[in-house]
């Protein structure tokens, strides 16, 4: 095994181009460090972005909020352009394990893993974020993180492809919000999570895009519970039970149906109650 | 490979391999047997250290990584034979019983502080709720920790 870590893109940039094989990216390590030692005879050659300042912004570009892949949870929650902006994404990465981890797990790490518990992956479905990096060519790739729930994006199985970010359109009084439920209160792992994200027009909620985790390998869009939120006379009841069809129409033979059928009606509750705060 | 950090406010040049965890470099290469090693995934906070003033889990954190850091352990804690104002709170609030989960959760709580030197009892919970005590209970802890904000205070006035 083998490690480097530049100390800038450009420094990066050249160790990519030399195409090192077996690499794998290091950000955290909250995730990495605890396969390596279930791996002891993995070969790798490890390139540890943690200190690369240019994935460490969030910053407003245009009519875009743009977060960089190293941006760690802790970083997420307290970013007051994030709270303005995405409420939803920093309420996610508040509830995300521990202090300690939410210390050194960043974005770009929660979504690279691609564990169907990332908690970071369904607020930014609902915020209609785009991921953007380059691979080792210096060629720039950009796509919506909505198309991968159907087709994995090629850039995302180039060993080289180094993920920088994320960018979220700025939408005028969008809300978002986020609610998990695991086995625990803190330092848990969902068992099942659910992002909003809306606007308000003439009294009326407007494009709503709810996104569920931890409920298939990649988080679904419950396109019928957005459709009633949306309607002219939004109903609590119908609302949570579009959700509990949901679950059952997505894991209908899985040993967890009856249980997440239930659960994510406390959080579509959750969410539904916020909603109605600042909707009215 | 060589990396170059300070350790309890000692600069430090250490060989290191690429997998060794930040735990195994302070534990087993310098030493500082405070830093206690439970779960092994990020989850009990019994290996929890200061990284720039953050907490961190050093079991998640490879040591290469740390090349350029601060890093502070409980031994970094108590100068010139002193007792640090938590330590001595730990004392003398019975927050310690087997003593296993006691320098995690006094790391944890010295970042706790330096960032909020005035907790309210829910921030203490949410600054600790990555450390895991299996026999004292987290009342006397918790209120150690205020016990020791207070002090704090107090010299401040």
């Amino acid at each position: 095994m083998r490690a480097d870590r530049p100390v800038s893109l450009k420094e990066l940039r050249e160790l990519l181009g030399q195409k090192p094989q077996n690499l794998r990216f290091i950000a955290g390590g909250t995730d990495l460090v605890l396969h390596l030692r279930r791996s002891p005879n993995e070969d790798l050659h490890l390139v540890d972005l943690s200190s690369l300042e240019e994935l460490r912004q969030i910053a407003l570009r245009g009519e875009e909020l743009e977060i960089g892949a190293g941006v760690t949870f802790d970083e997420l929650e307290r970013s007051p352009l994030v709270r303005t902006h995405a409420q939803g994404l920093a309420k996610a990465a508040s509830q995300v394990g521990s202090p300690q981890i939410r210390n050194r797990g960043t974005l770009g790490g929660n979504f690279m893993n691609r564990s169907a518990a990332a908690d970071g992956v369904p607020p930014l479905l609902a915020l209609e974020a785009q991921a953007f990096g380059e691979d080792a060519t210096g060629a720039e790739h950009l796509f919506s993180l909505e198309d991968l729930d159907t087709s994995e994006h090629p850039a995302l199985q180039n060993p080289l492809f180094l993920l920088k970010g994320f960018r979220l359109p700025l939408a005028k009084g969008r809300y978002s919000d986020f609610a998990k439920v695991g086995s625990r209160t803190g330092v848990t792992i969902s068992k099942l999570n659910l992002a909003l994200s809306c606007s308000f027009e003439e009294g009326r909620i407007c494009c709503p895009r709810i996104f569920a985790g931890s409920l298939a390998p990649y988080p679904q869009r419950c396109k019928e519970a957005e459709a009633l939120l949306a309607s002219d006379t939004p109903d609590y009841e119908r609302f949570l039970r579009s959700l509990s069809n949901f679950v059952e129409q997505t894991i209908p033979s899985r040993g967890s149906m009856p249980y997440k059928r239930r659960a994510i009606q406390g959080l579509g509750d959750d969410l539904w109650k916020r909603l109605q705060e600042v909707h009215s | 490979m060589k990396i170059e950090l300070t350790v309890n406010h000692v600069l430090r040049v250490v060989e290191v391999a690429p997998e060794m965890r930040l735990l195994d470099l302070l534990r087993d290469v310098l030493g500082l047997t405070s830093v206690k090693e439970g779960c092994s995934e990020g989850e009990c906070g019994a290996c929890t250290v200061l990284m720039n003033n953050k907490a961190i889990t050093s079991c998640t954190v490879l040591a290469f990584q740390a090349q350029g850091s601060s890093i502070l352990t409980l031994e970094g804690l108590a100068e010139g034979g002193e007792l640090d104002v938590l330590q001595q709170a730990f004392r003398d609030n019975d927050a310690v019983q087997c003593g296993f989960c006691t320098p995690g959760m006094i790391m944890a709580a010295k970042a706790l502080l330096l960032e909020n030197p005035s907790p309210t009892e829910e921030e203490v919970r949410r600054g600790l709720e990555g450390n895991l005590c299996r026999c004292t209970g987290y009342i006397p802890i918790f209120r150690a920790v205020r016990d020791a904000a207070e002090r704090l205070a107090n010299h401040a006035r």
